[in-house]
């Protein structure tokens, strides 16, 4: 039997074709500016390890203009993945029973924001301690 | 009641021996609330153009054969309204991703070779004989595997899955679900037989999350949840052949 001739149509232009799609690339693109924000926290870990003088510039930098709206990028970068990471955690994990009751997604996906929420407040706390 | 309104459906067609490339193609179609767009199709089909080639069979999403892009999303089109577009154009074509045979008719073989890799039946511990008796499983056993069971295979979450339409190896959301719906089964005993696929290449990791598959099921299988929760299980599965490899590897 000779094999029907078909049509294959082009992926190009793929993430054009729903709002979903460009927000999964969004949410893997932030992970770029994540990773770099890491980078910056590991420079200054670096700085205050080789001394004063090294930690200082360190300091100005991230508190110039560029340093300040980076930073303003990656809590946009943060929320932005975490927010919509969250929303898809439950679908990581497997049904989980609390005696006869089955925990639901939006629990797992409530319990996760809450979790965020909190450590986000302690971390604050925390860095305002710091700063006093 | 009223004289039926008009809708404007715009069809992809494509008929190989004559097409070097697919086109849309209008029709005006006369409606009532009631009509689906498959019974749009059939209109068509019936009063206005005879080769237009589509698949259906139940009418009532059931047998998962009429899945199509409505407007860009992928639906059942017999579960689809065409009042639910009027008065805009309504535009239908073959599902995403898939080669298009004729019309609105995909090519299914991929899926369906990628379905046979997954061995998606029982398989027993011990062959059993009917004399043995049926087989028995609590409420709650049921309850492990019962939304997968639901698939009707109509591939409406391929439509939805741009890694499956990037990577063509990829087993992509159903078959992956329905290896997971016989690995959850308390019957069945052949998930390590299922884990080298679902481990492979082609297999768990080719899903990168977009989740777009578990909203456009109209059976609330859940691919995305059904893929992800075999991440950690496959993941062992390698350590455990690490060390496996690791303890007979000679220095
Ligand atoms: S998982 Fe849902 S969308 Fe995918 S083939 Fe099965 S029923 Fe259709
Ligand atoms: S015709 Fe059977 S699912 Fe639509």
């Amino acid at each position: 039997m000779t094999a029907l001739r078909t049509h294959t149509r082009s992926m190009k232009g793929w993430w054009r074709r729903h709002p979903a799609y460009r927000q999964y690339l969004l949410r893997e693109a932030t992970s770029v500016v994540i990773g770099l924000y890491a980078l910056c926290l590991l420079w200054g870990m670096t700085a205050l390890l080789l001394g004063p003088g090294a930690h200082d510039v360190w300091r100005a930098c991230v508190q110039s203009l560029p340093g300040r709206a980076f930073h303003l990028l990656a809590l946009a970068a943060f929320s932005w993945h975490a927010w919509t990471w969250f929303r898809l955690l439950p679908l990581t994990v497997a049904p989980l029973r609390l005696g006869r009751y089955r925990i639901t997604q939006t629990l797992v996906h409530r319990a996760a924001l809450g979790a965020w929420a909190l450590a986000s407040a302690a971390l604050l706390v925390a860095a305002a301690g710091g700063l006093r | 009641m009223s004289d039926p309104r008009i809708i404007v459906m715009e069809c992809l067609r494509y008929h190989p021996e004559r097409d070097t490339e697919p086109y849309h193609q209008r029709f005006e179609v006369p409606f009532t609330p009631e009509m689906s767009v498959l019974e749009g199709l059939q209109y068509i089909k019936d009063h206005l153009d005879g080769s237009l080639t589509f698949r259906w069979s139940c009418r009532m999403a059931v047998c998962g054969n009429c899945g199509c892009m409505v407007n860009g999303e992928p639906v059942l089109s017999c579960q689809t309204f065409l009042r639910d577009y009027h008065p805009e154009c309504v535009r239908v074509e073959p599902l995403d991703h898939f080669p298009i045979q004729r019309d609105l008719a995909v090519d299914p073989a991929d899926f369906l070779d990628k379905l046979q890799q997954v061995a998606p039946y029982l398989i027993p511990a011990q062959d059993r004989i009917p004399e043995d008796g049926p087989y028995r499983q609590t409420p709650e056993q049921m309850q492990d595997y019962l939304d997968t069971s639901a698939c009707i295979n109509c591939l409406l979450c391929y439509a939805a899955c741009p890694q499956y339409g990037l990577k063509a190896d990829f087993l992509g959301p159903a078959v992956l679900a329905l290896a997971h719906r016989y690995n959850a089964d308390s019957r069945d005993a052949g998930r390590a037989r299922r884990m080298e696929v679902m481990n492979g290449d082609a297999g768990v990791w080719g899903c990168t999350l977009v989740g777009r598959c578990s909203e456009v099921c109209p059976k609330g299988v859940d691919p995305a949840g059904a893929i992800n929760r075999n991440k950690p299980a496959a993941a062992l599965d390698t350590l455990r052949r690490l060390l496996q490899s690791g303890r007979t590897c000679t220095p």
